[in-house]
């Protein structure tokens, strides 16, 4: 745990207050990648009762992953968001009460103060990113594993279509 | 030697550049004195040196460009503080120490010891003279050759800045330049070697204070004396708004 403030005190404007943020926007990556796949659930199973409620009909097959999936990232999107607006606050903070952008943009390292700033939220855009990328593929799973073979919409679609579109 | 050739700055949306044809040179060892009226261009200059703001002609350090390879030559301390407000003073010592390979801890330490000033207290909590003099100690510790002080000393009572005055000739190198601008004209004369005065984004003056002595005028005439000061003005101004004569 000390190691963990360390590293974050390492990456963060020097003196901000706590990591509530991190926390928080850390936390935001599970929440958002529950709601991703509650919301395609939800849709997905939706679909699946109409599909078996409509057996009989002709050409009955089961929507396009697209088009169920739709929405679904919004949750990805918001953090995104938040995690940008977060990387203005950390900029905002070097003229907070004082004029330290001064201090920072005469240090030998150049990188110093981009490393304060940027560091922790691109780790947490770039989890934020593969945990998108997971979730979709475990919702685009599932789609091909529970829809009946003979109710999947046409192949390249059902391929290429989810992914491209989602 | 940090020297400035044709350094003019213009700020956008403006009619008048903020500095003309400003031609400078500090030679090492000098504690020089920037003066100039509100407006005058003494902060801008200080921010082109550091690079903070954009300008034309050209600024150099020992002969070379300034850029992150020497900048750590050139400290800053400002009336706006360039401190972490969060941070404790212990804590921007491992800061300066991490990043300035030069800081001298044994300067620091002293000066905190003199200046009585709270090792584990974020400088927020710090009052505003203290703030201003822990501004000034950082710059003198970073273990750079030419400090830059812009009005370091706003809000701080006579006492604290007398013994600020003492504290610097007593603590500076030889190789160490100090380039000061203040409105504490009289207060610094006896510890500058020379004053430089800028108007308008014009350096009017320039003279150390050898030549002052031996002209026999005082610091304070040399500033009246360069910048057409007319000791009547207020009389004058006094006696158009009231109607009555003014002695």
């Amino acid at each position: 745990m000390n190691r963990l403030v360390q590293l974050y005190r390492r990456f963060s404007p020097p003196g901000i207050a706590g990591s509530t943020d991190v926390v928080l926007l850390a936390a935001g990556i599970p929440v958002a990648a529950i709601f991703c796949y509650c919301s395609f659930s939800v849709k997905y199973d939706r679909a699946l009762t109409d599909l078996n409620d409509n057996l009989l009909l002709k050409n009955n097959v089961m929507p396009p992953f697209r088009e169920l999936f739709k929405g679904s990232m919004s949750g990805f999107g918001v953090l995104i968001l938040l995690i940008l607006v977060w990387i203005m606050i950390r900029y905002v903070f070097f003229y907070r009460e004082s004029k330290s952008i001064y201090l920072m943009r005469r240090l030998p390292k150049r990188s110093e103060l981009y490393k304060r700033i940027l560091v922790i939220p691109a780790v947490l855009l770039g989890l934020s990113a593969i945990t998108a990328i997971i979730t979709v593929l475990l919702c685009r799973y599932y789609y091909i594993h529970l829809t009946p073979a003979n109710q999947l919409p046409a192949h390249i679609e059902m391929i290429y279509g989810g992914i491209i579109h989602a | 030697m940090l020297e400035l050739n044709n350094v003019t700055k213009k700020y956008p949306g403006t009619k008048a550049p903020s500095l003309i044809n400003v031609n400078l040179t500090l030679p090492r060892g000098e504690i020089v004195g920037l003066f100039g009226e509100n407006g005058a261009g003494k902060t801008t200059l200080m921010k082109c040196i550091f690079g903070f703001l954009q300008y034309e002609g050209k600024i150099t350090l020992d002969g070379e460009r300034i850029t992150r390879k020497n900048i750590e030559k050139l400290s800053f301390a400002t009336c706006e503080h360039s401190f972490f407000p969060n941070l404790t003073a212990a804590g921007h010592r491992d800061f300066y120490k991490s990043n300035f390979k030069n800081f001298s801890d044994k300067r620091f330490q002293g000066l905190m010891d003199f200046f009585d000033l709270p090792m584990h207290k974020a400088l927020r909590h710090f009052s505003t003279g203290q703030q201003n003099q822990f501004e000034v100690i950082l710059s003198l510790c970073q273990g750079a050759d030419y400090i830059i002080m812009d009005e370091p000393f706003a809000g701080n009572d006579v006492f604290n800045r007398e013994d600020f005055y003492k504290v610097l000739l007593g603590i500076l190198g030889p190789n160490e330049t100090v380039l000061i601008s203040t409105h504490l004209i009289e207060e610094v004369s006896a510890f500058i070697n020379r004053a430089v005065l800028i108007k308008k984004g014009r350096i009017v003056g320039d003279i150390t204070t050898d030549e002052l002595e031996e002209n026999g005028t005082s610091l304070i005439d040399y500033v009246k004396e360069t910048y057409h000061y007319q000791a009547d003005r207020v009389s004058k101004a006094l006696n158009a708004i009231t109607g009555e004569e003014q002695i």
